[in-house]
C-alpha cells in the first residue's frame, strides 16, 4: 500500500522518491495564536514524524481546534513557526496557500462527516474532488486507491452520505483526505460523533494511513480511542502544552494534575457505587470475575 | 426527482401546473389558434354580445375578444418572463460576486441593491419605458432591475449559508478553486430557492406588465395584451359590463396559479428539509441494520484474537434471542413506569420501536443503552409524550404510575413539570437566548408551582444551591451563552427537579459535555437521586456512563430490547452477542486497556489487532 500512497507526483512541489526522504510531517516551534487580545495558544512546540500518530487532548476551550486550524492556515499565527512537510507555511501569502493546498501536503478530517461531506455527492465524487486538484492526470486512480485504503466496500462507492453508516461516512471523509497523498493528516475529533461500533472502523483506517507513512495529528477527547492508536500524547491546557510523552505513559501514569483529573473523569466499567453492589449480590447468581473485565 | 413527485401528490399544485401549461401553450401558439383575426376591425359587429361565432363577444372595434385574449397571451407573458430573467441574472450574479469579494466591494454592491428597493416599481418602469422610446423592453429592463434585489437577498442568504459549511471548507482545503466550489457545492443548492423566487417574481411581474399595458406604456394600440384589453373594455363598461371579465380572469388565474405553485414548492422544500433532518435519525435504524453487523463481526474477531474467548464465561450462550437475566427486581417494588410491547412506527413505514417492554420500579435507577437508531430515544419520547410529527405509537401499553399514557386524554399537563422531569443532550438548545437564565426558571416556577415573583426567586435560589451552582444570583442574571455547558445542564437539572417529580429522565444528558464536566454532572445526578428520592431513567450510548449510575440496564438494538438485567450481571456476564461486543469493546478498546497496558506496553493491543 505504501506504493499506492506515494506515487510519483506530477508536480515539482515535493521532490525525491515520495516520502522516503523522511522529512518531518509537521514541526511547530514557539507558536502563539491570538483572537483579538485574547491569547488562545502560546509557546507551542510540536513535532509529527512521518507515520507517527500524535494525540492531542484537552478540554473544549483549551485551544485544540485553534491549533489544528492554525496548522492548516485557517487561523493566522501571531508568533512562531510552522513547517508542514518541509514547507515553512507561516508567512504564506494567499496564493502560496492555494498552491500548497492544491499540492495536497496537509489535510483535515472534521468531526462530523455528515456536515463535512456534501450530501449531494456520492462517496466516489467526494473523494475525486480533491484528487482532481492534486493529480489532474491520475485522479480516478488515486481516488479509488484511497477508497480501497479505507476499506469502503466497492458497492458503496456510488452511495450518498445519507445512505452510509456513521463509520462509513467518516471513512469516506478520510479517503477524500488521503486521496491527495498528504504528508500530514489533522483529525479533529474524528470519532466523537460516531457510535461505539463505528469508532473501531475509523481507528483501523487511521492506523492504516499511518502505516502508509502519513503523519497524523489526532485531536480527541475520546481518550480511549486516542490511547488505542497514538504513539505520543500531548496534553493542552489553558493554551499551553502541560504534558507530553509516549501514549501509554501519559494515559497510564499521568504526571500533571490536570491530565490526571482528565483521565480520572472518564467513566469506566468498574462500578464505584457501593449501594448498588449490595443489591446485585443479593440478586443471586454468583458474579465470577470474567476474563472480559480483567484481561 | 423527489420534489416533483411530492408536488404531483398535491391537487392544488397539479391544478396550478395544468393552468400554467395552458398559458405556456397559448404563449407559443395563441395567435395561431385564434378563431378570428385579432387585429382586423369589423365595424359591422362592434360590441356584440357573446355568440356562437364570438364566444366572448366583440370589442369596440368589432374584434373577437377570445382571439385577442389568445393572441395577447404572448406579449403579456413574454414581457413578464423577460423582466424575471433580467432580475434573475442580475440579482444572482451580483449576490455571488458580493459574497466572494472583499469587504468594500461587497458593501458597495449591497448598498446599490438596497437603493433599488427604495424605487417605486411602476413609476420607475413608466419613466424608463417613456424615456427609452416607449418600448416594452425598456420597461421590462426597469422592472427587472427593480426585482433584482429580491434575488440578490435570497441568493446571498443561501450562498452564505452554504459557504460556511464544512464541506465547502473541506473543498477549499483540498485546493479546489473557487469557481469550481461554487459550481459543485453552492449553485445546486440555490436552485430550489431560485425556483420559488422566480415563480413569485413572475406573478408580480405579470401584474406589472398588465398595469403598464393598461396604462399604454410600451405597447402600441392594435397589439393585443391583457392589460391593454382591460383598459379598452373599461371605457365601454356601461354597454358591455362583462367584456373585461375575460382578460381580468386571465391575469388573475395566471398570477394565482404562480402564487400557488410558489407556495407548494416552498412547502415541498420545507418537507424535504424536515425529512432530511428526520432521515438522519430514522435512517439511523437502517444504518444500524446495514452497517453494524460488519463492524460487530470485526470486533468479535478482534476479541477472539485477544487470546481469550468471551463466550467462556457463558458456555451455553443463547442464540440472538432476547438474553434475559433472572430479573430480581420485578414484583417486589411498585413499578413507576411500565412499558409493554410498545411499538412505534413512522408514517413513512419505518418500524422504530418493535415491541419493547420495560419496567422502572419506584426509587430505582434504570439505564437504557443503545446506539443511534436503536429506538431508545423514541421510547423515551413516547414516555414523555413528545413524539415527533409523523411518528406514532401503533401498539402496546405505556403506563406511568398506573395512568395509561397511550390514551388520548393522557394527563400530560399534570405530568410535565410536576411528576416527570427531563434533561436532554445539548443544554444550550433548551434556553431562549435573549432571556436571562433566572427569568426563564422563574417563568417555569410561576407556571408549574403557581408561585409569585418573590417566591419564585426564593425557590430558584434554593434549587441552584441544590444543583451546586455557586454564586446563584450572578448565574441567574446571566444569559445562556455566557454559561458553560456544564452550568447550563445544572440549571436544566434544577428546572427538571423543581416540580419535585417522581421520575427524572436523563436522555444523553452528559454526551455533549467534556469528560471532567460529565463526571461532575453524573455525581450531581447521583446526589439528587438520593436527596430527593427520585426514580431515574437514564439513556445513553455510553456503557460506562450507565454502569456508574444505574442499577438495572436495558440494551436496545434496532428497536428491540436484546438484553436486560442488573448492571453487574450485564457487565460481567453479557448474554447477547451485541452486549458482549460492547463490553469487550470497552475492555480492549477503552481507557481500562490503556491503564492496564500501563508503561510497559510498547504497542497497544488494539493497534496491533487493528493492523492485522
Amino acid at each position: 500500500m505504501t506504493s499506492t500512497l506515494t506515487p510519483t507526483r506530477d508536480r515539482a512541489v515535493r521532490v525525491g522518491p515520495g516520502r522516503a526522504a523522511q522529512r518531518p510531517a509537521l514541526t511547530v516551534r514557539d507558536l502563539a495564536v491570538r483572537y483579538g487580545t485574547r491569547e488562545v495558544l502560546h509557546g507551542i512546540d510540536l513535532d509529527v514524524a512521518p507515520g507517527e500518530v500524535v494525540g492531542l487532548i484537552g478540554e473544549s476551550g483549551s485551544g485544540k481546534t485553534s491549533l489544528a486550524r492554525t496548522v492548516l492556515g485557517l487561523v493566522a499565527a501571531a508568533a512562531g513557526t510552522i513547517e508542514v512537510d518541509g514547507h515553512l507555511v507561516t508567512g504564506f501569502t494567499r496564493a502560496q496557500w492555494r498552491a500548497f493546498r492544491r499540492a495536497g501536503h496537509a489535510q483535515y478530517v472534521f468531526q462530523d462527516p455528515l456536515s463535512s461531506l456534501d450530501g449531494r455527492l456520492t462517496a466516489r465524487a467526494s473523494v475525486l474532488e480533491g484528487a482532481r486538484q492534486t493529480f489532474p492526470a491520475a485522479a480516478v486512480r488515486h481516488a479509488e486507491q484511497a477508497l480501497e485504503t479505507v476499506g469502503l466496500d466497492r458497492a458503496l462507492w456510488e452511495s450518498r452520505p445519507a445512505e452510509l453508516s456513521g463509520g462509513q461516512r467518516q471513512r469516506v471523509a478520510i479517503a477524500r483526505a488521503l486521496a491527495v497523498d498528504p504528508a500530514l493528516l489533522v483529525c479533529d475529533e474524528p470519532v466523537s460523533a460516531l457510535d461505539a461500533s463505528s469508532r473501531i472502523e475509523v481507528v483501523r483506517t487511521l492506523t492504516a494511513a499511518a502505516r502508509a507513512g502519513t503523519g497524523i495529528l489526532l485531536i480527541s477527547h475520546d481518550l480511549s480511542s486516542l490511547g488505542a492508536i497514538a504513539d505520543r500524547v500531548l496534553v493542552l491546557h489553558g493554551g499551553a502544552i502541560v504534558e507530553s510523552g509516549p501514549a501509554a505513559e501519559v494515559l497510564g501514569a499521568p504526571r500533571h494534575p490536570y491530565t490526571r483529573r482528565l483521565i480520572d473523569a472518564i467513566p469506566t466499567l468498574d462500578r464505584p457505587a457501593p449501594e448498588s453492589r449490595h443489591r446485585a449480590r443479593e440478586s443471586g447468581p454468583a458474579l465470577a470475575p470474567t476474563p472480559l473485565l480483567h484481561p | 426527482m423527489n420534489t416533483v413527485r411530492t408536488l404531483l401528490h398535491r391537487p392544488s399544485a397539479v391544478t396550478a401546473l395544468l393552468l400554467l401549461v395552458v398559458v405556456a401553450v397559448l404563449t407559443a401558439v395563441g395567435d395561431l389558434i385564434a378563431p378570428h383575426d385579432p387585429l382586423a376591425p369589423q365595424t359591422s359587429q362592434v360590441l356584440e354580445a357573446p355568440s356562437a361565432a364570438h364566444w366572448l363577444g366583440t370589442d369596440y372595434l368589432g374584434r373577437d375578444i377570445l382571439s385577442r385574449l389568445l393572441a395577447g397571451t404572448r406579449l403579456s407573458v413574454l414581457a413578464a418572463l423577460e423582466a424575471v430573467l433580467i432580475a434573475l441574472v442580475l440579482g444572482t450574479g451580483a449576490a455571488l460576486v458580493a459574497v466572494f469579494s472583499s469587504r468594500p466591494v461587497r458593501w458597495v454592491i449591497e448598498r446599490i441593491f438596497d437603493s433599488f428597493m427604495a424605487l417605486p416599481f411602476i413609476t420607475f418602469a413608466v419613466a424608463i419605458g417613456a424615456l427609452l422610446g416607449n418600448s416594452i423592453h425598456a420597461a421590462m429592463i426597469a422592472v427587472g432591475i427593480l426585482a433584482a434585489p429580491t434575488y440578490f437577498r435570497v441568493v446571498r442568504a443561501s450562498v452564505l449559508e452554504t459557504v460556511h459549511t464544512q464541506y465547502v471548507e473541506a473543498a477549499r482545503l483540498l485546493g479546489v478553486p473557487l469557481p469550481r466550489v461554487v459550481l459543485t457545492h453552492v449553485l445546486p443548492r440555490i436552485v430550489p430557492v431560485l425556483l420559488v423566487t422566480s415563480a413569485s417574481t413572475l406573478a408580480a411581474s405579470l401584474l406589472v406588465v398588465a398595469s403598464l399595458t393598461f396604462l399604454g406604456v410600451g405597447v402600441q394600440p392594435p397589439t393585443p395584451t391583457w392589460g391593454g384589453m382591460l383598459s379598452a373594455d373599461l371605457s365601454y363598461l356601461a354597454l358591455r359590463p362583462f367584456n373585461p371579465v375575460a382578460p381580468a380572469a386571465a391575469i388573475m388565474l395566471t398570477v394565482a396559479a404562480l402564487g400557488v405553485l410558489a407556495d407548494r414548492l416552498r412547502d415541498v422544500r420545507g418537507d424535504a428539509g424536515a425529512q432530511e433532518a428526520r432521515g438522519s435519525s430514522t435512517e439511523g435504524a437502517g444504518e444500524a441494520a446495514g452497517g453494524a453487523p460488519s463492524a460487530t463481526s470485526h470486533r468479535a474477531t478482534l476479541v477472539a484474537d485477544g487470546s481469550q474467548d468471551p463466550a467462556t464465561g457463558t458456555a451455553s450462550a443463547p442464540a440472538p434471542v432476547v438474553g434475559r437475566h433472572q430479573a430480581p427486581h420485578a414484583a417486589e417494588t411498585e413499578a413507576l413506569v411500565e412499558i409493554d410491547d410498545l411499538r412505534i412506527e413512522a408514517d413513512t413505514g419505518g418500524q422504530l420501536v418493535r415491541g419493547v417492554s420495560l419496567r422502572v420500579p419506584r426509587g430505582a435507577s434504570v439505564g437504557i443503552l443503545g446506539e443511534s437508531g436503536s429506538g431508545k430515544s423514541m421510547t423515551v419520547k413516547a414516555l414523555l409524550g413528545v413524539l415527533p410529527e409523523g411518528v406514532h405509537i401503533t401498539g402496546g401499553r405505556l403506563r406511568f404510575a398506573g395512568e395509561d399514557l397511550t390514551a388520548p386524554d393522557a394527563p400530560w399537563q399534570e405530568l410535565h413539570g410536576h411528576r416527570i422531569g427531563a434533561v436532554f443532550q445539548d443544554p444550550a438548545t433548551w434556553f431562549t437566548p435573549h432571556l436571562s437564565v433566572g427569568a426563564q426558571i422563574d417563568e417555569v416556577l410561576r407556571h408549574t408551582q403557581g408561585l409569585g415573583r418573590a417566591q419564585a426567586a426564593a425557590a430558584r435560589a434554593e434549587l441552584f444551591a441544590q444543583v451546586g451552582l455557586r454564586d446563584a444570583e450572578r448565574v441567574a442574571r446571566q444569559y445562556p451563552h455566557e454559561l458553560s455547558g456544564g452550568m447550563l445542564q445544572r440549571v436544566l437539572l434544577a428546572i427538571a427537579v423543581s416540580g419535585e417529580p417522581d421520575l427524572l429522565v436523563a436522555d444523553e444528558a452528559t454526551t455533549a459535555l467534556d469528560v471532567t464536566v460529565q463526571a461532575e454532572v453524573l455525581t450531581l445526578l447521583r446526589r439528587l437521586r438520593q436527596e430527593l428520592s427520585l426514580t431515574v431513567l437514564m439513556i445513553s450510548h455510553d456503557l460506562a456512563v450507565l454502569a456508574h449510575s444505574c442499577d438495572y440496564l436495558y440494551v436496545f438494538r434496532r428497536g428491540e430490547v436484546v438484553e436486560e438485567g442488573p448492571t453487574e450481571a450485564v457487565l460481567h456476564m453479557p448474554q447477547h452477542p451485541y452486549t458482549r461486543t460492547l463490553v469487550a469493546d470497552h475492555t480492549v478498546f477503552g481507557i481500562e486497556a490503556v491503564r492496564a497496558a500501563g508503561t510497559a506496553a510498547q504497542v497497544h493491543p488494539v493497534r496491533e489487532a487493528a493492523s492485522r
